[in-house]
């Protein structure tokens, strides 16, 4: 499969991409913030299975912040 | 712009019309306000509404539109956005209830509806003695893995 070896956790690569983009199109759709952030991060948990969920939600919180300025 | 005389009453709009279905009297201002909820390309709050169907009907209060966008939420003719900026935002129900599914490679969202699951999820809560209020439902899925020539 490759998925996990894809790039270290955190990486800015396809996963990136796809969370973000996850995250972006529901939010679009009017969907609340908080399933669009659960929905990312399942997207990068598949991405990155070997990483704990703590630090997956921190990173995916980090991704999707980035993305949205306030 | 629209007055409430320019609305053509033979010729509803599919929001009138499933408002109508839903046994809902339909008033002028009803009306006037389905127009203004059909009519938009964004997502309105009650305010925002409010501002267009005032262009449309003077006499339109605010209460009214409150009253009315509360019933059509209700009857499910329209359906309340949460864009997490603390104001309810609305959308004709384009009954289009539909769910996502979500593509793991690429993060694509795929909007799709589904008739059955929508029969399935109101017999799975019946069968367990309750009125359906609610769900949430996201798939998960990869490309290329769809039966090929429907099987």
């Amino acid at each position: 499969m490759g998925r996990a070896s894809d790039s270290a956790p955190g990486c800015p690569d396809r996963c990136l991409s796809a969370v973000r983009r996850a995250y972006r199109e529901l939010c679009e759709r009017g969907q609340p913030d908080r399933f669009a952030f659960e929905a990312a991060l399942a997207v990068y948990q598949w991405h990155h299975p070997e990483v704990e969920t703590a630090r997956a939600h921190d990173i995916v919180l980090a991704w999707v912040s980035d993305g949205v300025r306030h | 712009m629209l007055t409430p005389d320019q609305i053509d009453e033979s010729n509803p709009t599919r929001l009138e019309q499933l408002c109508v279905e839903k046994g809902l009297k339909m008033t002028e201002q009803r009306r006037v306000i389905s127009r203004v909820l059909s009519d938009a390309t964004d997502h309105p709050d009650v305010e925002q509404v409010y501002r267009r169907a005032v262009e449309i009907d003077p006499h339109i209060s605010i209460a009214t539109v409150y009253r009315t966008m509360r019933l059509f939420e209700e009857a499910n003719v329209i359906e309340r956005l949460d864009f997490g900026d603390g104001r309810a935002r609305f959308e004709e129900n384009r009954d289009a209830h539909h769910h996502h599914l979500i593509d793991l490679h690429t993060g694509q969202v795929i909007e799709f509806a589904s008739p059955e699951l929508e029969v399935l999820k109101e017999k799975i809560a019946k069968e367990l003695g309750y009125e359906l209020i609610g769900h949430r439902l996201e798939l998960y899925g990869l490309p290329g893995r769809k039966p090929v020539d429907g099987r």
